[in-house]
């Protein structure tokens, strides 16, 4: 699965999370510049991310995640 | 570029070794953890060296995040070793970023099976859930007295009208008749005598997490307690120490001629008292509620927390407080772990060096 395909499969799992029905992914998205981006909704997204991509993360894949462009890299190795 | 992000683990041995060396030692320093509370871990009597009971995260070199836990067991199964997640901590600057899933996770890695947690913040239980543990809430009933300020003139006339409104509407002088008219003796006690052990072994045996005699001694005596300079975090730019103006634990015996029929564990801090332990024997159940509410009325504080139902219905009914109310507190267990409400978890649980 490339990027691209990750960003599609990703977007629903957004607007749910974060509440908004018109949010793009973007790179650079992260809790400074998302509102709604707090501790609860990571984890929420994170949940969701490993229920709808079928994978666990570990924590050495968490811990340099600092925004959505890390968040979907640490994907992206995951479905090669 | 990004952060530079590391996690480490932090050993009770280690803990030692920067207790004797002080300063900054293998990454332990005061920002981290006070020298009381540290002190207060190293002499848990469930600890090993080996035990790893702190997760960090650092981000630059800078602490970040943190998490710790304290070992316990059970008294059913009998001896089963746990693990209380006891405080959780991320730096506001980092929120949103999942560290706190990370140093849980951390934690979770070693103990997963065997981790408990009681009465934790909301970011918190989402967090173990995340883990894969239950939550249930447990019910806690809060006594409160209305603060009013007397730094004014209507705060000198709401704070008389409430007086009196108190004075009308409590029952204290019938609380007062009634503890005269009873037979019991409180004594408070600094450590766990045979006698006195072995009533709360013969009244324990509903309780869900063991407790020996070295708990309670360890509880009441630890020298976070005792030697802790109880400062503000903020003040000491220590995040893990106390937050409390004053901290104290009591343990507390009510005998009826001659023989204990109660014992309690009081804590203590600048304005509430909380039963954190409570055993008596069945008949003599209002003694030990009468002991207690004594015991409020010598001294009196703003906040009264207690889990025991009959005692808050007692203290309760003799309105010695203006509000009293229900609250709910998590109780999250690890998946394998099957909790019968029959049996009891006492409010100090998993509450031990908080």
């Amino acid at each position: 699965m490339n990027r691209e395909q990750i960003v599609e499969k990703l977007t629903p799992i957004v607007r749910e999370v974060f509440d908004d029905a018109a949010m793009e992914v973007k790179e650079d998205m992260c809790a400074e510049n998302v509102e709604s981006w707090t501790s609860l909704t990571f984890m929420q997204l994170l949940s969701k991310i490993e229920e709808q991509f079928s994978f666990k993360f570990k924590i050495v894949e968490l811990i340099n995640v600092h925004n959505m462009g890390d968040l979907l890299s640490a994907i992206e190795k995951r479905c090669v | 570029m990004g952060d530079n992000v590391e996690l480490r683990l932090f050993s009770v041995a280690q803990i030692r070794d920067w207790l004797e060396h002080g300063g900054c030692y293998e990454g332990l320093s005061e920002q981290l953890i006070d020298k009381q509370r540290a002190r207060a871990i190293v002499a848990n009597p469930f600890v090993t060296d080996e035990m790893s009971l702190i997760s960090a995260l650092y981000v630059n070199g800078i602490l970040g995040a943190y998490t710790c836990v304290f070992p316990d067991e059970m008294e059913r199964p009998l001896g089963r070793r746990v693990f209380w997640e006891t405080t959780l901590y991320v730096d506001p600057k980092y929120e949103g970023r999942g560290y706190a899933y990370i140093v849980i996770a951390q934690i979770g890695e070693l103990y997963g099976e065997d981790l408990f947690d009681l009465d934790a913040a909301a970011a918190t239980v989402e967090n173990l859930k995340y883990q894969g543990l239950s939550v249930e809430y447990l019910s806690n009933y809060l006594f409160k007295n209305k603060h009013i300020s007397r730094n004014s003139i209507k705060g000198c006339v709401a704070y008389a009208a409430n007086a009196i409104r108190r004075k009308v509407r409590s029952k204290e002088k019938d609380a007062v008749k009634e503890i005269k008219s009873r037979k019991y003796s409180l004594e408070y006690v600094s450590q766990i005598d045979d006698e006195t052990y072995a009533f709360i072994k013969a009244h324990s045996e509903n309780d869900v997490f063991l407790r020996k005699r070295e708990t309670f001694n360890w509880i009441l005596q630890y020298p976070f307690m005792q030697e802790s300079p109880l400062v503000g975090r903020c003040a000491k730019e220590c995040v893990f120490s106390s937050t409390a103006a004053t901290f104290g634990m009591y343990g507390t015996v009510v005998r009826e001629k001659g023989r204990i029929v109660g014992f309690m564990v009081l804590r203590s801090t600048a304005k509430e008292w909380a039963v954190k332990y409570i055993y008596y024997e069945p008949s003599f159940r209002e003694s030990v509620y009468w002991a207690v509410v004594e015991h409020l009325l010598a001294y009196p504080k703003r906040f009264f927390f207690t889990a025991d139902k009959g005692l808050h219905d007692l203290v309760a009914g003799y309105r010695i407080y203006d509000h009293d109310t229900c609250y709910k507190r998590s109780f999250a267990y690890p998946p394998g772990f099957s909790y019968d409400r029959e049996h009891s978890i006492q409010a100090g649980d998993g509450d031990n060096i908080t």
